[in-house]
């Protein structure tokens, strides 16, 4: 009886001992890592949409990449594992000795570890280090489309978030949706099959195809840094796209940053010039004015216009870029010979409440709605703040601000049959069951198909009988115009400060591209025709190559 | 009946410890495959995105780039239809 009595004392004892013990590990010391581990829930990180370019070939994509950490506890040498870490990641050893706290569990070293490194610090076998798997972005053609693509940072949380271009334009559709594991697991992480066991996958983000194409990519950026080079331009931007949909073809603009390193570069260089920055056109402008005068019958191709000379409004006088005028010309001479006093006349014959609502209608003043994130709406003043002379300056692309983009979608609709287009970069959204096609979104119809016929005709032959001549591609029609604008400073314009510029197409009969090409302040010389224009043809020398365009001459 | 219940309880406990143990060591069997799937599935998605990694890279223009400055290749030359019509023309 007695020796009963011992047992069930015995047994007593034992399960009082675990009831304390459990009471002390659940309650009084929680927070070791056995119950870190026992109920797991664990954030199932999404993979970031990529994204291509219109064939297919990959222009963002993601890559391993480890997160270090310590757990200081584990750690028997902190000299040693400093210096080691120091050495692989090419870190400060102070910089590591300074985050290691002895009194901590763990702790978050560096993220962003490569692959190589990882098994390199794998290898060293160091106590008390350990990663967590990661991803981040990699660039296959390195920042081949940087201000298109923009970069991906972190939030306030630490979160992934996409910034400018597509990156943060699509951040919704890039990000995906995080899941979740909740799992009981035992001591050594094991699941525990009779306890909870959830699971919530993550939802991958969304792939874009892009209108880009990255061989046409290519093409205008090396063209354009050859010719900030040759010029010495302080920035520089090539927009390239299909005239009759406003797909963006190529985009580029220098000095850009490297998506990679970006953390490395200012603010500045992360906007984009061509969507985000306005400029006063110049005579780039002109073809949308004489566009607009031909659509109202306001005249005719075969016009004729007296140049005597230089035109007086009202206190400003307005002459030729040359100040040499040629008497009687058509007005296709002056869109040839560029010439602003025939603008003016142009411009009284078309009115001045049509000239503000051409403006209107072809888009300046408003957002183009491209899909690209800090788009910035340019600026076209309310009509009752015009003066004579805005309505007398605006003809020749004076006087008013516009952005590369909305110039070159203007553009493009005089010379696609006049339908004002919704410029676009993604072609295609697809996520892991669908795809989403965008089409192009024609916004209004601007001039008439006829209009456009004989607007195109006359800047084909800008390009051939213009005051400069240019080296370029025999047997094909191209047409264009050049633009140069000087840049106003403190409320004068400074002549040795321009923004030179040239909007091409080619071949002239169906465009297969438009091309606008700008540069800020080139230095050996301020006009468009002999800085901006040179390079156009480079580009377009290349891309008639590029898409087997058949001679049309 | 009294007898044969004692020996069914007899016969019954070593069963159900058996069946108990067999349960409980086909349950660490399971948790050790999940946990080793796990690994595998996770390393596999890492090999995966690294061998895609490395092909696009292969793949691309930068690449291409280097290495036909690698091996100086580096004049372009315009082509002949640009210059001459008639080989565009096929005439």
């Amino acid at each position: 009886m007695i020796r009963i009595k011992f047992l069930l004392l015995g047994f007593f004892l034992f399960f009082a001992f675990v009831i304390a013990k459990l009471f002390y590990l659940q309650l009084i010391k929680p927070s070791t890592p056995f119950f870190d581990n026992y109920l797991k829930t664990r954030k199932i990180y999404p993979e970031r949409g990529r994204l291509f370019d219109h064939n297919s070939r990959p222009l963002v994509l993601n890559q391993n990449s480890y997160l270090l950490y310590l757990e200081p506890k584990k750690i028997r040498n902190q000299k040693e594992l400093s210096q080691k870490i120091s050495e692989v990641l090419e870190i400060s050893e102070a910089s590591i000795e300074s985050k290691i706290d002895m009194s901590k569990y763990w702790i978050s070293l560096k993220s962003g570890v490569e692959e190589e490194q990882k098994k390199t610090l794998e290898k060293l076998q160091l106590d008390g280090i350990d990663f967590d798997y990661q991803m981040k972005r990699y660039y296959p053609e390195a920042s081949l489309a940087a201000h298109l693509v923009g970069f991906v940072g972190k939030d306030s949380e630490g979160e992934d978030v996409g910034y400018f271009g597509l990156e943060g334009f699509y951040d919704k559709d890039l990000r995906g949706l995080p899941g979740f594991i909740e799992t009981e697991r035992d001591i050594v992480g094991k699941p525990i099959l009779i306890g909870t066991q959830k699971r919530l996958n993550a939802e991958n983000g969304r792939d874009l195809q892009l209108s880009l194409d990255k061989t046409v990519q290519e093409i205008i950026k090396r063209k354009l840094k050859q010719g900030l080079e040759s010029y010495k331009a302080k920035q520089g931007c090539v927009i390239t796209a299909n005239p009759s949909t406003m797909q963006i073809i190529g985009f580029a603009c220098l000095p850009d940053y490297d998506n990679n390193q970006y953390f490395q570069f200012s603010e500045q260089y992360f906007k984009n010039p061509a969507i985000s920055e306005v400029y006063e056109p110049g005579s780039i402008f002109k073809p949308l004015i004489m566009a607009a005068a031909l659509e109202e019958k306001k005249v005719k191709p075969d016009d004729f216009y007296d140049e005597k000379g230089a035109v007086q409004i009202g206190e400003y006088r307005i002459r030729t870029w040359n100040d040499k005028y040629e008497g009687k010309i058509s007005m296709t001479r002056i869109l040839e010979k560029s010439s602003n006093v025939g603008m003016v006349y142009i411009g009284d014959k078309l009115g001045n409440n049509n000239i503000y609502n051409y403006l209107k209608k072809y888009g300046f003043g408003e957002t183009t709605g491209i899909d690209l994130q800090g788009e910035a709406a340019g600026y076209l003043k309310p009509k009752s703040n015009w003066y004579p002379i805005d309505f007398s300056t605006v003809t020749f692309g004076q006087g008013i601000a516009v952005t590369p983009i909305q110039m070159i979608r203007a553009f493009a609709a005089i010379i696609n049959g006049g339908k004002l287009m919704r410029p676009s970069v993604v072609e295609k959204i697809i996520a892991s069951d669908e795809e989403k096609i965008i089409k192009p979104k024609v916004e209004r119809k601007v001039i008439s198909e006829k209009t456009s016929e004989i607007i195109k005709k006359m800047l084909v032959s800008t390009v051939e009988n213009g005051e400069y001549k240019w080296a370029r591609p025999k047997g094909y029609t191209i047409g264009g115009k050049t633009g140069t604008a000087q840049i106003p400073i403190q409320g004068h314009y400074d002549p040795s400060k321009t923004i030179a510029s040239f909007i091409g197409f080619a071949p002239a009969e169906n465009p297969k591209f438009i091309t606008l090409v700008m540069l800020r302040e080139p230095e050996t010389s301020p006009w468009g025709s002999e800085t901006a224009a040179p390079i156009f043809f480079e580009i377009a020398k290349e891309l008639i190559v590029y898409y087997n365009i058949v001679p049309d001459k | 009946m009294k007898k044969f219940i004692q020996y069914g309880i007899w016969v019954m406990l070593p069963v159900l410890i058996l069946t108990n143990m067999f349960i409980f060591v086909s349950g660490i069997m399971l948790s050790n495959q999940i946990s080793r799937f796990e690994k595998e599935i996770k390393k596999i998605h890492e090999q995966n995105i690294a061998l895609n990694t490395q092909t696009s890279r292969l793949d691309s223009l930068e690449y291409a780039a280097s290495v036909a400055a690698t091996l100086d290749f580096v004049k372009r030359s315009t082509p002949v239809v640009l210059e001459n019509l008639k080989y565009a023309l096929n005439r």
